[in-house]
């Protein structure tokens, strides 16, 4: 009697341990991976904005969801290769959508090649001085038209 | 509130675009039948104006920055068909030029910014007799309304969670009507004072 009320102990506690195990979280810390940093035109991070990854070829499953940390980044470990698609809203209509292109070997910072303010400016106003001149010409040539019919 | 390609679904971007579409094509007509060569000029300048303080935003505090539409000014100034027409041109700029907003959810933009600034806006403005209350109400009223636009065309397309984000996007736009209904008062205000005959207008 005394004997099976022993076995039964030991019995209990190795499930109870098993069971502990099998709840236990083991982590490993990585040093690869990717990030993408968001900010808005006047350089302010677009913090805490929710995150949506897709795997290469994929746009309704989430690989991963999430949130640009206060500095406006957002890491993420892909596991197979080719162009991930990262999309971004900070829940007030701004947002992007971004493909970040997974190769074999990461490959340093990629900058997006933006034009600075001031010539997104002259840009800007050249093609609306453009549209108007044009406009001005049709209106112009249709109004010596009437005047000569 | 540039809404980017590939946050609006086929729905939502086919109806606002219809309706962007419809809207222009309107106030197109509308205006080529009375427009005169010399009112161009100004209309290329209000145009200028309206793309630069689109083009630049400056914080508001909240943990947000914000930029003006010039939509009620210009549609103050020069009638709110041209000033739809204005904005648009505006508009396209941005999103062809720099991404400021998608080229598929360009109608959406133009409804939301052009649209309800434009029309709503002056609505209000012509609605209201005192015209420092009617352009601070205008503003406050069409910054609300774009919010509300804006609201459910994304949480109709799975973009966003009204429960959560609906109170910011009130507050942030109603805000940013507010401070635009200020400003305009001021430009109007000096305007007023050096070139009066610009006020009085076709608006």
């Amino acid at each position: 009697m005394l004997i099976n009320m022993k076995y039964g102990i030991l019995l209990t506690a190795l499930l109870f341990t098993t069971s502990l195990l099998g709840h236990d979280v083991s982590h490993s810390i990585l040093r690869n991976g990717y990030g993408v940093e968001f900010h808005y035109e006047d350089g302010n991070p677009l913090d805490f904005a929710d995150v949506q990854i897709f795997r290469p070829g994929e746009s309704e499953m989430e690989f991963q969801i999430g949130m640009t940390d206060e500095n406006g980044i957002f890491m993420f470990n892909p596991d197979t290769l080719g162009s991930w698609t990262v999309k971004v809203s900070d829940g007030l209509g701004h947002g992007k959508i971004v493909q970040v292109e997974v190769g074999e070997t990461i490959s340093g910072v990629v900058n997006e090649k933006s034009l600075p303010p001031l010539q997104k400016a002259i840009v800007g106003l050249g093609y609306i001085l453009f549209v108007f001149s044009i406009w001005y010409l049709i209106v112009k040539r249709r109004q010596e038209q009437h005047a000569h019919s | 509130m540039h809404i980017p390609d590939g946050f609006l679904n086929t729905p939502v971007t086919l109806a606002t675009g219809g309706i962007s579409a419809v809207a222009l094509a309107y106030s197109l007509k509308r205006v080529n039948e009375t427009i005169k060569p010399e009112q161009i000029p100004l209309m290329g300048l209000m145009a200028s104006f309206v793309f630069m303080i689109q083009l630049f935003s400056f914080p508001i505090g909240v943990g947000t920055s914000i930029h003006l539409t010039g939509a009620l000014l210009i549609s103050i100034l020069l009638g709110p068909m041209v000033g739809f027409l204005i904005m648009t041109v505006s508009l396209l700029a941005l999103a062809l030029l720099f991404q400021h907003g998608g080229l598929l959810s360009l109608g959406a933009n133009i409804l939301n910014m052009a649209g309800v600034g434009c029309f709503i806006g002056y609505g209000i403005y012509r609605l209201i007799p005192s015209q420092r209350s009617s352009l601070i109400i205008a503003g406050l009223l069409s910054g609300i309304a774009s919010a509300v636009l804006c609201s459910f065309e994304l949480a109709l397309s799975g973009m966003l969670d009204l429960s959560s984000a609906f109170k910011t996007m009130l507050l942030i736009y109603g805000l940013t009507g507010l401070i635009e209904g200020v400003i305009t008062l001021f430009i109007l205000e000096f305007l007023r004072k050096v070139k009066p005959e610009l006020v009085e207008g076709p608006g």
